[in-house]
């Protein structure tokens, strides 16, 4: 039932993320444009006031009269090429605008529809568990052995959780509240109890967030490294590998760090966070 | 024949369990809904009725927000003094009417000072447990009676008392906005700028000793900075375009804040003293009013990155940005509670806004406020009790007090202006 559930979701997510792309790259084209056509002005703008300054003060009449002609001429033609641009440039403005505000309708239908995805992946977590563990207790039952319950997991340093997104959230809760060890043990308990589970590569994610925030860059570089290589097609790899960057600039390991910032300017060109790479590629020697 | 009996077994498992669950969830609700407070009773001793009873209404007002004690009438209890130990006939009836612990000040006048001898007791031994004489000017009764609160607070639950913050906020009173600092109960407000020009979006710095502000006082909205104990004011930033709803970090070594400078408003950090700018978000779309979760790790802010303004979260070095609320089309104003576990935020319902405070989880959303006009900027108490708003309910914007579960409603301006950004400060 959520499998069947999932399917019409994950379509439209898919092609909502692939317009999304199409659009920003049509996006970043119509950028370029609007920049170009604004350079264009300006350079025509720069040249009539030029050629108004050159004016010199007339020293015979007949002369003079026939300057201010040319000069009146040539005022009326740049400034009907002037206004040619202007609204080529309103009209592309305009254009740029729409498109700014489309892509941000887009996004917020992709965010959307992520956070209806992550609501039902986590309910069918807890629900396979929910199965793994009822099934077990059948198996005894048919093998004919009292009915023995499993010790529940529980996240130390807070209530009782059972369920795996219990589980998640109250190690999403021990890393806000700075309690970076707890949350690790957390968010490892909820990997073993499991291991395929949807929040899988957000739990290892954030244990890299932990060990970062702990100050152990060693260490985190190693797990953003796990999320890079276990979860390929998770939403966290682009701040995963920016990490790893800022990880190795910690540990002092430069040409590393360039490594990594590079792949994410490569790799997601129009992410925020290949701006940030790029920022720290401009700063590391 | 096997498989089917044991999808029945399965189905009817679910159903149990799902049952079980819901069952649990209740359970719990109605025990953590169930806080015990502390039975206290306060006496006020003195010969000069107005000020016991001056005394005795501030000292009961900070104790009942203090949420730890339930406040117990006691108006048989007859007291000669501040005795050192409580006698039999005493503690008899105090337990009798359930109360756990005694609160004695003894108030006098002494020319233009006031002497307040305050002493708390423990009922169950009769063992004084806190004395302390306070002695201060008639124009600082409040303070000192506010002192004792706290002290009473810290002594009965560990916890630093809120009786002495200060809420910062924005005030026309005077024709333009300028900013104002009053106690967290609405009284002894004084102006803190005076320069004729608009002021807005205040915030303490975490030692309570900087407020930081943006203001057009020299003809451009820029960061400004007020040292509280020097009153030295100085420009945090220079930049021609628009710099907005700066917030400090936990740590105090650096303000966030929100800047035009590339095209459209983009969150930046810079040190205390304006140094040291980094860019933080690159987000197409407005990001505006950060603000720190206490550990300095994460910054909550508003965007409208997906067509309309919303609550996101990313960690303070910019990256990992995601969405937190996704109900209804205006979120906005973001502020960390100071234990790190909800953010409250003004939420748009029906045409105007509530305060709304939601987990960082993004779970467990809740609307606190319901009207009537508009509620807006909330901003936690340190004890993470309480949330201050702007609400224009009254017809006039005015600052209010609510509890973060909807209860016990105050107001705490009433100076017939405007008054706008609260702002709370540590303890």
């Amino acid at each position: 039932m959520i499998k069947r559930l999932l399917s019409p979701l994950l379509i439209v997510s898919t092609i909502i993320t692939i317009s999304g792309c199409a659009m920003q790259s049509e996006f970043v084209d119509l950028e370029n444009e609007v920049n170009r056509m604004k350079v264009i002005l300006l350079q025509a703008q720069r040249e009539v006031s030029e050629l108004q300054k050159s004016q010199q003060p007339p020293q015979d009449d007949h002369i003079a009269v026939e300057i201010k002609e040319q000069f009146a001429k040539m005022d009326s033609q740049n400034t009907g090429s002037i206004d040619m641009l202007q609204k080529n440039q309103a009209d592309f403005e305009n254009r740029f605008t729409q498109l700014a505000t489309d892509v941000q309708v887009i996004q917020g239908s992709v965010e959307e529809n992520t956070h209806r995805m992550a609501e039902l992946t986590e309910n069918s977590d807890d629900h396979d568990a929910a199965i793994q563990e009822m099934s077990r207790r059948l198996d005894n039952l048919e093998a004919g052995q009292p009915p023995v319950h499993s010790p529940v997991v529980t996240p130390s340093g807070g209530a009782a959780a059972s369920t795996p997104s219990e589980l998640y959230n109250q190690s999403y809760k021990d890393y806000m509240s700075g309690n970076y060890d707890l949350a690790i043990e957390g968010f490892y308990n909820y990997l073993r109890q499991s291991p395929t589970g949807n929040l899988a590569p957000n739990a290892l994610y954030w244990i890299g967030e932990c060990y970062y925030s702990k100050g152990d860059y060693s260490k985190s570089v190693t797990v953003f490294e796990s999320v890079t290589i276990d979860y390929p097609k998770s939403d966290k790899i682009v701040s995963a590998f920016l990490k790893m960057g800022y990880g190795y600039e910690k540990l002092k390991n430069n040409d590393m760090a360039k490594l990594y910032f590079k792949k994410v300017v490569e790799q997601f060109p129009y992410s925020p966070e290949a701006s940030l790479a790029k920022v720290r590629l401009t700063d590391i020697k | 024949m096997k498989s089917i009996f044991r999808i029945i077994c399965l189905i009817l498992l679910i159903i149990v369990l799902t049952h079980s669950a819901i069952a649990e969830e209740v359970y719990l609700e109605t025990k953590r809904g169930a806080i015990q407070k502390i039975p206290i009773a306060v006496v006020i001793t003195g010969d000069d009725q107005e000020l016991k009873s001056a005394v005795r209404k501030v000292l009961v007002n900070d104790l009942e927000r203090s949420l730890y004690f339930d406040l117990i009438a006691n108006d048989s209890l007859r007291l000669k003094g501040v005795p050192e130990k409580l006698d039999e006939a005493m503690r008899g009836q105090l337990i009798s009417s359930g109360v756990e612990a005694l609160v004695v000040g003894q108030v006098v006048r002494d020319g233009e000072k006031i002497r307040l001898d305050g002493k708390l007791y423990e009922t169950g031994s009769g063992e004084l447990i806190y004395a302390k004489k306070y002695i201060g000017n008639n124009n600082i009764l409040r303070r000192i009676v506010h002192r004792l609160s706290d002290e009473i607070v810290f002594r009965m639950s560990g916890e630093k008392g809120i009786a002495q913050t200060r809420i910062v906020y924005v005030s026309d009173q005077a024709g333009r906005k300028e900013l104002y600092i009053m106690d967290y109960d609405g009284y002894s407000s004084k102006m803190i700028t005076g320069n004729r020009s608009i002021n807005i979006s205040p915030e303490w710095s975490p030692d309570g000793s900087r407020i930081t502000y943006m203001s057009y006082r020299d003809g451009n909205p820029d960061v400004y900075v007020v040292d509280l104990n020097t009153s030295r004011r100085w420009r945090l930033t220079d930049y021609s375009g628009l710099d907005i709803s700066p917030a400090w970090s936990p740590d105090g070594n650096t303000i966030a804040f929100s800047t035009g400078r590339d095209g459209n408003a983009e969150i930046y950090t810079m040190d205390r003293e304006g140094k040291g700018l980094k860019r933080v978000t690159y987000i197409r779309g407005e990001d505006v009013s950060p603000t720190w979760s206490p550990t300095g790790a994460e910054i909550a802010f508003t965007s409208d990155k997906g067509g309309s303004p919303q609550i996101y979260e990313m960690k303070s070095d910019g990256t990992n940005v995601r969405r937190l609320t996704f109900k209804g089309d205006y979120n906005s104003d973001p502020a960390w509670s100071p234990k790190g576990d909800r953010i409250a935020f003004a939420c748009r319902s029906g045409g105007s806004f509530r305060i709304c405070i939601i987990n960082p989880d993004g779970s467990d959303l809740r609307e606190i406020t319901n009207g009537p006009g508009s509620d807006e900027s909330p901003s936690w108490s340190p004890d993470g009790k309480w949330i201050s708003f702007a609400s224009s309910r009254g017809g006039k914007w005015n600052i209010y007090m609510i509890n973060a579960d909807g209860s016990r409603l105050e107001r705490l301006t009433n100076n017939g202006s405007n008054n706008l950004s609260p702002d709370w400060s540590p303890n």
